[in-house]
């Protein structure tokens, strides 16, 4: 029989879980569940439930065609943040190990979009891009720039690229950081050694650093495809997934049909179909990582 | 007993019965909660004025709080699923009812609409169209109609007539965009069911009230012909550019306001409530209305009629006779729903019987023919249909979310028409179609 010293260690540390435990089973597990339980109902999101089986998982396939386009828009803007701000923060972040001077500054200035609230920087890109009031509508009157002009919110073939310039502007000094606190980890000695064997920069930067970045560039691409997934704000605030659901995701649409529309069965349908994409990203990872393509 | 001690007993005695009564007068104190939906300074103001106390004057024994969110909707379905919520609540319109009213949430009025004679009070097509299922579950609070909206200086000043059809609606747009000034200014980007303005104009004015009413009743379909045309004419202004230059998918409500105050617009389409609104960005300029144009030969310009807000009663509400009475209250003095007009100016019009007499003084002009002119074409019987007072909710839904689709070529007219007929079909068959008058 275990004492009773050894029974208080053994279990002090449950003291610690169970309050953070309590809370995330009724603010996330439980949500979680009745998610999956309402998605076989036809519920307005007010009165009773009504058992409808897997009726709202065959009209997503069968008859959504704005999900449809939402799940497009996703891939889409899942193309770009896995490219641009992914090239963007690593290159500059390598640049930026290079500068003997001033790394503090710049690394402020790439951060400083990234700590103000997506909300107010959707407005503020939305005014931007305002075809009247803002700087697309003074393109108009300078004929040389009007080209631009098609970059609008109200466009429906460039709406979709105009936000993800917006959230690309917000986003990509987040990378920036973690890619540039990543290289600062990485041995001085192996630049070393490899100048002396006469490696270039760009040497140096693709066959040192790219491989010893690795592991962070796995996770972030995991972390990015996940979030491009979730995105919501940005188009909501911009275009609420306008003109003509041209710039619809899967997340506005889930919106729109649980709160707006009012079938909240449905749109948990809707989340279990998203969610099942993301878990395929999560199999990606674990698999990659079994293979050790996380280490180096 | 001593004299002194006497009096003292005869001072606690008197005090104890003065205190037994304030708290048996406190206790019966009834407190009803009144949710609105209207946030406006203005409105908010002109409720308290017009309404909250006058109601308290008149009904001592209640203490009525008015309270207002942003996000109201959210709001009020979180409360009502959690059996919480006030005693009387805002809806959108009837149209917006139907939801709350199959998940029992709202008190069904048809008693108390006997007890105070609600039937005759207000107007039978705005009772009509708040019933559903055979039962009155909200009255109507607020009605309103689609108007045409002009700049009447630059008007004048560019000898410029309104249009009285079609052609001539269309040679007038010709002539405001040649000379540089957006012929109608028009936002949806931050409020997509301000499409329901457009369909409900189309859709009445040139497909026509008949048919509008035969499709609502299933005679006819959405697929045939009027109601192509409907969205054909609506495309057609859209792709000239007449309609906010095509951005009106990338324009907020506000923006067009701003457009029209800017003078870089000319006309709006646009509800009563608009009247909210166009005092204020009119600055430097007159402004005036107009009854919408005759947009097809043959078809008479209806006057739409539509219920921009309605009042119910929470079901868990634990004085529904005195949220009954408070129900009431609204539509029992025609001076005060002249006053609740004139104060919260293009909301708050109580579909009850009026008189210019009813208003006070300073009443606007223009807002006198307004009421006037709802008037004439209720009498006359040629009212066309809001979209969303007529229509069942996912079918409105439909319309307005895909509308701008259509415009962009993105879907086509067709298409719109025939998922417009199939989701209606289902609507009908539910039981879902508010009653038409």
């Amino acid at each position: 029989m275990p004492s009773g010293r050894k029974l208080y260690t053994r279990y002090l540390g449950w003291i610690f879980v169970i309050p953070g435990l309590a809370l995330y089973t009724v603010v996330v597990l439980g949500p979680s569940v009745a998610t999956v339980r309402y998605a076989f109902f036809d519920w307005s999101g007010l009165g009773k439930p009504q058992w409808v089986g897997f009726k709202n998982f065959v009209d997503i396939v069968l008859h959504d065609w704005v999900f449809r386009i939402g799940l497009v828009n996703n891939i889409k803007y899942l193309i770009i943040f896995l490219t641009v701000p992914m090239i963007l923060g690593v290159t500059l972040a390598y640049i930026t190990t290079l500068v003997r001077r001033g790394v503090a500054v710049y690394s402020t200035i790439f951060f400083l979009p990234v700590v103000i609230a997506s909300v107010v920087t959707a407005r503020i890109w939305a005014w931007i891009y305002h075809p009247f009031f803002g700087v697309t509508g003074a393109l108009k009157d300078i004929s040389w720039l009007q080209w631009l002009t098609q970059f609008s919110l109200g466009n429906p073939d460039y709406a979709l690229y105009t936000i993800a310039f917006a959230d690309l502007w917000h986003w990509w000094g987040f990378m920036f950081v973690i890619y540039h606190g990543a290289l600062r980890q990485i041995d001085v000695q192996l630049y070393e050694a490899a100048r002396i064997e006469g490696a270039s920069t760009w040497q140096l930067f693709f066959k040192i650093s790219l491989p010893l970045l690795r592991p962070t560039i796995v996770f972030l691409y995991l972390l990015q495809m996940i979030w491009c997934f979730m995105t919501f704000d940005y188009v909501y605030i911009m275009t609420r997934g306008g003109p003509g659901h041209a710039s619809e995701l899967a997340t506005t649409w889930i919106y729109d049909q649980a709160f707006i529309q009012f079938e909240a069965g449905y749109a948990c349908a809707l989340t279990i179909y998203l969610t099942l994409i993301c878990v395929v990203f999560v199999v990606l990872y674990l698999y990659l990582k079994r293979r050790g393509w996380e280490s180096y | 007993m001593g004299k002194k001690k006497l009096i003292a007993i005869g001072i606690v005695v008197v005090l104890g019965i003065a205190l037994g009564s304030f708290t048996s007068a406190s206790a019966k104190k009834v407190t009803l909660v009144w949710w609105t939906e209207y946030h406006a300074a203005r409105i908010y103001d002109a409720i308290r004025e017009t309404i909250e106390k006058p109601f308290e004057i008149a009904n001592p024994d209640v203490d009525l709080k008015v309270e207002y969110f942003p996000d109201y909707d959210r709001i009020l379905r979180t409360a009502l699923v959690a059996e919480a919520g006030p005693d009387i609540i805002d809806l959108h319109g009837p149209s917006y009812a139907i939801e709350y009213v199959d998940a029992n949430m709202l008190l069904l009025l048809d008693e108390y609409a006997e007890k105070f004679g609600w039937k005759e009070k207000i107007f039978p097509w705005a009772i009509a169209c708040s019933m559903y299922k055979g039962h009155l579950t909200s009255l109507p609070v607020h009605y309103e109609t689609m108007l045409l909206w002009y700049n009447r200086t630059m008007f004048e000043e560019k000898g410029w007539n309104l249009a009285t059809d079609w052609d001539s609606f269309v040679s007038l747009c010709e002539k405001q965009d040649a000379a540089g000034v957006i012929p109608l200014t028009y936002g949806s980007v931050d409020f997509v069911i301000a499409n329901s303005w457009m369909t409900s104009i189309f859709f009445s004015c040139i497909a026509g009230p008949e048919n509008v009413k035969r499709v609502l009743t299933g005679e006819m379909k959405w697929t045939e012909e009027p109601f192509k045309k409907a969205i054909e004419k609506y495309r057609f202004l859209w792709q000239k550019g007449w309609i906010s230059e095509k951005q009106s998918a990338a324009l907020a409500l506000d923006d067009s306001w701003g457009l029209w105050q800017d003078k870089r617009a000319a006309m709006k389409f646009e509800g009563t409530w608009a009247l909210q609104n166009v005092f204020d960005f009119s600055k430097g300029f007159d402004w005036d209305w107009a009854p919408i144009p005759q947009l097809e030969p043959g078809v008479v310009p209806p006057v739409i009629m539509g219920i921009g807000s309605n009042i119910a009663l929470n079901a868990k509400t634990e004085h529904p006779d005195q949220a009954a009475t408070f129900l009431d209250f609204l539509f029992s003095d025609p001076k005060r729903a002249g006053r609740i007009m004139d104060a919260a100016r293009g909301e708050f019009w109580v579909p009850i019987k009026l008189s210019k007499a009813d208003f006070p003084p300073e009443f606007d002009e223009r807002m006198i023919r307004c009421f006037e002119y709802m008037g004439e074409g209720m009498a006359s019987g040629n009212i066309g249909y809001c979209t969303w007072t007529f229509w069942p909710p996912k079918t409105d839904a439909f319309q307005y979310q895909n509308l701008d689709s259509v415009v962009l070529d993105r879907m086509s007219i067709e298409d719109y028409l025939a998922s417009s007929q199939e989701i209606f079909e289902q609507e009908l068959a539910e039981g879902r179609v508010p009653t038409l008058p």
